[in-house]
């Protein structure tokens, strides 16, 4: 709206020209002064709520590296843990006791795995099931697992020496869902010389966040720098190149897999009904001088060894290969419908006395036909059985008078035949009958 | 060269102690600073425990506010509507120059609020747009006195906006024009409910009607977390407009709790005060642009209102009075986070009245016989 000239408003008192001019005096330097001073405080910037310790760096720059770092440092993570996940198995460590605590295997050969391991520790399930234990290094606390072939699933040890200083590692501990990774920054890395190993260990010393034992170290390429040999603020790391040299020895250095002296067979639901028990393996064989005779009986149901259930012979191998030799592990056992546990010891599978073929084994493979008794899949040659004349697709229907056996039945017999016994068999063949001695 | 601006300065002094508000006793000036000798930030005679208690008394002594402003603004005498729309004109272009450089300078400075920017814009927009003319005299001017009805008519425009802001920001969740409405029907309500009891009673007895209403004014507004201001300044339209003399009989009644109801408002105000770094960041423009604004409102009422409103308009605006305090603590009744804009209002408010020692117009001396 346009202001009517002073001379055209009769209206206005006489004595208000002046203030008038000097109204749209005002009014115009206030203006001026506003605009200018918008224009002044617009170039200014909130000062933000800065970390009080001084930083060269500017606040702006400040923050934009540090939001770069963490951000490169997540999504190097997120690599990691897609790559490393494969190359990595979570043990369960010492599963008889309450609260059991997991360990970081990795592979370093196709079918090898290294896990830190003490020497009183003994080993449970795995994502993989049973990793049977091939040696053990109990100088450094490693421990050389058995696990399923994986021929691109193997960690690249790190082949250049670790320069030292402050730097960011990848670390790969054990959960009970999986492996978890996480960067952490070690304030000074350094060659360590030990005489337990011909490479030198690598310290890491001013942690940001203290390591558990056993954990994985990868450096933020990917490549795997060894295993925590201790815990803490400062940690001691066995190499790679240790690790991988005690996988590919492992066989060679060391052969200790557990034993109890005892054959198994699958718990039926006819033998769950003779047993009364719902689970385990069923004790077929006792073998004579082993860790369990005389403390075990056949027709025993095995529930558990050292606390782990098991449920079929592979379960029962792995556990029980996975004991120390020399430790005693409680067996639970399922015994005339009652629940006991017997202590065992366990000793080296390689050490015990292996049975020949010819005093064990008739040579049968069988399978177990309900109400009839055992059909012959297969005879190996040159066997007790071959020498019996048996053949595939024979049917044994009764041994030593008793019908209807089954494969266990025949071979706990066999096996407990004396130098020269023999065993009475009444076979079927096609429509024939007729009796058959298989001797010993 | 240095006596003369001495001279200068103590004449303005001069000039306010002859309206009876010589700059350092003018109740701004001095309430403000006390509430915050006694708050918390001083003595902390008045802990935040006391200031919780005294939320009901502000809501009281804010309708009261709105009672005041709603009675002037239907008892205007001639000229009314083209006073009010010039008012009205006056408080938008406050609104607008304090909001639009606010908001602006929020979005620059990058300030770390609870609230969102443009809320707080407006809300300082606000407070700027209510404005107190300098007390009239008998032989005062035209142009004072009709400065002095424009402060009274603008205020109108910033308690229904105000009204908007505290519906928009209540936690009752109710829409914001519900929370507009509301407290207009409040005050309806309660003022017709008034009329009946003031019209029947007399004495003691209507005092106590007429403060008990004030109290329901307040307290159901307060309730229902909307604006206090303009319940009571619906009650006092009201009133206003009834037959009978109702409005003066409660402007008799009230101006025996108005000034200790102003006074405690003030020194709550002062009480409640925050130093925050926002909050003196926003003192600076919130001064300097609600002075622009009502320059340049004033002169664009002038041109709206030609031959009524005084050209030099603005000038006689430019002292905020209490409306601006009440918006203030109204809004930090209704939502947290409000600290920095109760400290610049508040703050803003005695700078205001220390500038307006500058800007309005001495009176003309008078003529030697």
């Amino acid at each position: 709206m346009s202001a009517p000239a002073p001379d055209s408003r009769p209206d206005v008192p006489a004595g208000q020209e002046g203030r008038r001019g000097r109204e749209t005096r005002l009014l115009l330097a206030t203006i001026a002064i506003s605009v200018a001073v918008l224009v002044l405080l617009a170039r200014f910037r909130f000062p933000d709520q800065v970390d009080p310790v001084e930083n060269p760096a500017p606040a702006p720059l400040e923050r934009l590296a540090a939001r770069a770092t963490y951000d490169e440092l997540a999504a190097i993570m997120a690599d990691l843990e897609r790559r490393l996940a494969p190359r990595l198995v979570v043990v369960q460590v010492q599963p008889d006791r309450p609260g059991g605590q997991y360990a970081i295997a990795a592979r370093m050969t196709p079918n090898r795995a290294v896990v830190h391991l003490a020497p009183h520790e003994t080993l449970g399930q795995s994502h993989a099931g049973y990793l049977p234990i091939l040696g053990r290094d109990k100088t450094l606390d490693i421990a050389v697992l058995s696990v399923p072939e994986a021929a691109d699933a193997t960690v690249t040890p790190a082949t250049t020496p670790v320069r030292p200083g402050p730097r960011y590692l990848a670390v790969v501990e054990a959960n009970p869902q999986g492996p978890v990774i996480r960067p952490v920054y070690a304030g000074r890395t350094d060659l360590l010389q030990d005489p337990r190993t011909s490479s030198p260990l690598l310290s890491i010393a001013a942690l940001q966040q203290a390591l558990p034992r056993g954990a994985a170290v990868f450096t933020l390429n990917g490549n795997f720098l060894g295993l925590a040999a201790d815990g803490g603020a400062s940690a001691t790391v066995i190499p790679a190149d240790v690790l991988l040299a005690a996988a590919e020895s492992a066989r060679t250095v060391e052969e200790t897999r557990g034993d109890i002296g005892v054959d198994v067979q699958p718990l039926t639901p006819g033998l769950s009904r003779a047993t009364g028990a719902e689970r385990g393996v069923v004790v077929s064989y006792v073998h004579r001088g082993g860790p369990a005779a005389g403390l075990l009986d056949t027709g025993d149901v095995i529930l558990s060894v050292g606390g782990t259930a098991v449920s079929t012979p592979a379960d029962f191998q792995q556990v029980v290969q996975s004991r120390s030799p020399g430790s005693q592990t409680a067996v639970g056992v399922m015994r005339r419908g009652k629940q006991i546990e017997v202590p065992i010891t366990v000793r080296d599978a390689t050490s015990a006395p292996q049975p020949s073929p010819q005093e064990d084994d008739p040579g049968l493979v069988m399978r177990f036909v309900p109400d009839l008794g055992v059909e012959i899949v297969s005879v190996r040659p040159g066997s007790a059985a071959a020498r019996a004349d048996l053949a595939a697709g024979d049917i044994i229907l009764r041994l030593n008078g008793v019908a209807a056996p089954t494969p266990s039945a025949l071979l706990n017999a066999y096996r407990q035949l004396p130098a020269q016994g023999a065993l009475l068999l009444a076979v079927q063949r096609g429509a024939d009958h007729r009796a058959v001695a298989l001797e010993r | 060269m240095a006596l003369q601006g001495l001279r200068r300065t103590i004449s303005l002094f001069r000039t306010r102690a002859a309206l009876g508000l010589s700059p350092a006793m003018a109740p701004i000036v001095l309430y403000v600073p006390l509430g915050m000798l006694l708050g918390p930030m001083g003595a902390g005679i008045l802990s935040p425990r006391i200031l919780g208690h005294l939320d009901a008394v502000i809501s009281i002594a804010l309708a009261t506010l709105g009672l005041f402003i709603g009675i002037a603004a239907a008892t205007q005498g001639g000229e009314r509507k083209r006073l009010l729309v010039a008012s009205s004109a006056e408080a938008a272009v406050t609104m607008t120059v304090v909001a639009g450089a606010i908001f602006f300078l929020l979005g620059t400075w990058g300030i770390p609020l609870s609230l969102e920017p443009r809320i707080v814009a407006v809300a300082l927009g606000v407070c700027a747009a209510a404005s107190a003319a300098p007390p009239i005299t008998a032989g005062d001017e035209q142009a004072r006195r009709i400065a002095a009805r424009v402060a009274d008519l603008d205020d109108v425009l910033p308690i229904l906006a105000g009204a908007f802001v505290v519906a928009t920001l209540s936690s009752v969740g109710m829409p914001a024009l519900l929370g507009v409405l509301a407290p207009i029907g409040i005050g309806l309500a309660l003022a017709a409910a008034g009329w009946l009891l003031f019209e029947h009673s007399e004495g003691a007895e209507r005092g106590v009607y007429v403060l008990g209403i004030i109290a329901l004014l307040g307290g159901c507004a307060a309730y229902l977390s909307v604006s206090p201001l303009l319940a009571g300044m619906a009650a006092g339209w009201l009133w206003a407009l009834t037959s009978g003399h109702t409005d003066a009989v409660v402007r008799r009644e009230l101006r025996k709790v108005q000034h200790p109801l102003i006074l405690l408002l003030l020194i709550a105000a002062g009480a409640s005060l925050e130093v925050s770094t926002a909050g003196i960041w926003l003192f600076a423009p919130y001064v300097v642009f609600r002075v622009a604004g009502k320059l340049m409102g004033g002169w664009f009422a002038s041109r709206m209102a030609p031959g009524v409103a005084p050209s030099d308009l603005g000038a006689y605006l430019v002292s905020p009075g209490v409306i601006g305090i009440a918006f203030a603590l109204n809004l930090d009744q209704v939502t947290p986070g409000m600290a920095p804009l109760v400290f610049a209002v508040s703050i803003g408010a005695v700078a205001s009245e220390i500038v307006a020692v500058i800007v309005v117009p001495p009176r003309p001396q008078p003529q030697p016989a």
